[in-house]
């Protein structure tokens, strides 16, 4: 029995390490597709931010842009997800806090106007929408920036190598705040 | 239990991510779905409040291929952490095979998970079930905090208000960076799936 429970250990384990295995030729593949690229960038921006991360957006997001030039509400969306990306590209950690996620579902909204077969009408309704969407969180982000500035800051740390980004860590800085001043008030 | 259907050659064992509410166990899963998002076929399954609080549980299955003839699948399954849901906690418990408990480093929490860790073991008494013998790896998450300053508990202090009587294995762990997730998962998946290798009719399959 011993026996007979080592070797499926031994058979367990090497699945195991196949299946978590840190292949790097599992990573996503560079595609062809603009589309899929620029979905794999925007995914890994909600992960971690940084230039490497950006300028590739704001590249793929150009080459999409000439593709999809004739197609006017297309067109609105790329110009709003190139401003915020460049947005995110000059401020970084300073960005508003809910820029990535406004990004992202702009980007899925976007996605939905490319691939789900929209009429002409609908697209353009969608991309006005959203263009009113984005002036609001431009109203937001000026709000942002001066309560911001007022606060004392937060020492900050240099930039260390590959670890969480500036944005993540400002956002998680900020949940543990929260968390902490909502236990205070508890007790 | 392990659902085994020898006809189809195939287990299902369900594991529970259990802890402290915002401990990180959806961070948890979340960080597989995404590294192992190629070789997992299904879709994680999440439910969520409007700040991210899961709500009723997140479900991530995924299949980890034969082992002695049988396709192995696993279950991962979160609870919500939040003291209020205990009657959704119990549901997601039922049928548990594994269990990876979530601890949160921030000296803050201690308290937070010796409780959830207590509610956790009379919720398995609740099924017959023991947190004594049941397969359980601790965590002890968000590790990455103290670089922040932020205060963190040492992890002797952990293991003793955790893990003294138990001695499960245990890993210091970082669910947002990944450190430590994918092992964690490995370890639980190993001793789970061992745990019921004698309910397998493995004898003669060799
Ligand atoms: N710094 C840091 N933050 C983390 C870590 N793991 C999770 N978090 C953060 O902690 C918060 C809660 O994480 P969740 O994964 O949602 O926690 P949960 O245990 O699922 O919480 P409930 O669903 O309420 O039970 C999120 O803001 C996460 O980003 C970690 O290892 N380090
Ligand atoms: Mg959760």
């Amino acid at each position: 029995m011993t026996n007979n429970g080592s070797s499926i250990n031994k058979e367990l384990d090497s699945r195991l390490n196949e299946f978590f295995d840190d292949d790097t030729s599992h990573e996503p593949a560079k595609h062809e597709d603009p589309l899929e690229n620029l979905k794999a960038i925007v995914l890994e921006m909600e992960w971690e931010l940084g230039d490497k991360s950006l300028d590739a957006y704001l590249s793929e997001l150009k080459k999409l842009g000439a593709q999809c030039r004739q197609d006017k509400a297309l067109s609105i969306y790329i110009k709003l997800l190139d401003t915020i990306g460049r947005y995110l590209k000059s401020k970084k950690a300073a960005a508003h806090p809910e820029t990535v996620s406004f990004l992202k579902s702009l980007f899925d909204n976007f996605e939905r106007a490319v691939n789900s077969g929209m009429g002409e009408a609908e697209k353009n309704h969608s991309a006005a929408v959203h263009v009113q969407k984005f002036k609001k969180f431009k109203v937001s982000i000026s709000e942002y920036a001066p309560t911001k500035a007022s606060k004392p800051a937060a020492p900050t740390q240099p930039s260390g190598q590959g670890g969480l980004s500036d944005e993540v860590k400002t956002c998680i800085r900020q949940v543990v705040r929260e968390e902490i001043a909502r236990l205070i008030k508890r007790k | 239990m392990a659902l085994i259907n020898p006809k189809k050659r195939e287990v299902q064992v369900k594991i529970v991510y259990y802890g402290p509410g915002r401990g990180g166990k959806t961070t948890n899963l979340e960080f597989i779905n995404e590294k192992f998002r190629s070789r997992i076929k299904s879709e994680m399954v999440t439910v969520k409040t409007y700040n991210d609080r899961t709500l009723f549980f997140d479900f991530l299955p995924f299949d980890i291929g034969m082992i002695k003839g049988y396709t192995i699948k696993v279950q991962f399954y979160t609870v919500p952490g939040q003291v209020k849901y205990n009657a959704t906690r119990k549901l997601v418990l039922r049928g548990v095979d594994g269990i990876v408990f979530v601890a949160d480093s921030m000296t803050l929490r201690q308290e937070m998970n010796i409780r959830s860790l207590e509610n956790l073991a009379e919720n398995l008494v609740s099924f017959n079930k023991n947190i004594e013998t049941i397969p359980l790896v601790m965590q002890y998450n968000k590790r990455d905090l103290e670089k922040e300053g932020i205060p963190v508990l040492p992890v002797e202090i952990m293991e003793k208000d955790l893990n003294a009587g138990l001695k499960a294995p245990y890993y210091t762990a970082s669910a947002v960076s990944g450190d430590n997730v994918a092992v964690t998962m490995k370890r639980i998946i190993s001793m789970t799936v061992m745990s019921i290798r004698e309910k397998l009719e493995l004898g003669g399959s060799e």
